[in-house]
């Protein structure tokens, strides 16, 4: 209902827009002592190292550390902080009366949250997004570059999938070309 | 071949069902967008 009434009131006859340059930029570790209380996650656990004493549960699972040192940290596994390695957004414009937060999901995955459900039709309003210069060139060796994918899973939540054309990949926003985010927001017909 | 790592990273982000259901429409854009 309370979203039912926001889009009651906000519906007027303007478009409303928002646009953020990205970036994203890992910053993960394979060595050394973890933060306590700051979040992790391990995408793939190496043979013979041990995370559970330090909140570890599974692969992909984000946990909050509850310890410096891990029983076995010696394999090389990688641990990524899962805050510092979300996209970051320069805002660039925001008239949508609402707020979007980044975050850090897997390997080339990240989710944008929006403040209300956004992108879903059943308060009438229409929604575009749209994600700029993904790019690729061509040579002889075959394809190289970059692609970029963003669509919606939830009511208020985009995916951003960024690829080298081959496999999901981190460090693709915003490292090689700007990568410009834009969210129109239309009012009812 | 299932993507763990995605279905268990969904799963706490957004809950089982939710995160199943993210899980399948990733893969299915995914086997179009990744060669």
């Amino acid at each position: 209902m309370k979203n039912r009434y926001f889009w009651q009131q906000w519906n007027r006859e303007v478009v409303k827009g928002y646009v953020a340059d990205l970036y994203q930029d890992t910053t993960s570790s394979s060595s050394g002592l973890l933060v306590v209380g700051v979040e992790y996650v391990i995408l793939t656990l190496a043979v013979g190292d041990n995370f559970v004493n330090v909140g570890y549960v599974s692969v992909g699972t984000p946990f909050i550390a509850t310890g410096t040192t891990p029983t076995v940290w010696s394999n090389g596994t990688v641990v990524v902080n899962t805050k510092l390695s979300a996209p970051v957004a320069t805002e660039l414009m925001n008239t949508t009366e609402m707020y979007f937060t980044y975050s850090y999901v897997d390997e080339g995955v990240y989710f944008v949250t929006s403040s209300k459900d956004l992108f879903t039709a059943i308060y009438g309003q229409r929604v575009q997004a749209s994600i700029s210069n993904a790019n690729f060139v061509y040579d002889i060796s075959g394809p190289v570059g970059q692609s970029v994918t963003i669509f919606p899973i939830a009511d208020n939540v985009l995916v951003i999938l960024t690829t080298d054309l081959s496999a999901e990949v981190d460090n693709v926003l915003g490292s090689n070309t700007q990568n410009a985010l834009e969210i129109l927001i239309y009012p009812q017909v | 071949m299932e993507d763990t790592v995605l279905l268990n990273a969904l799963v706490a982000k957004l809950g089982a069902e939710a995160g199943k259901a993210a899980y399948d429409k990733i893969m299915a854009i995914k086997s179009r967008t990744v060669k």
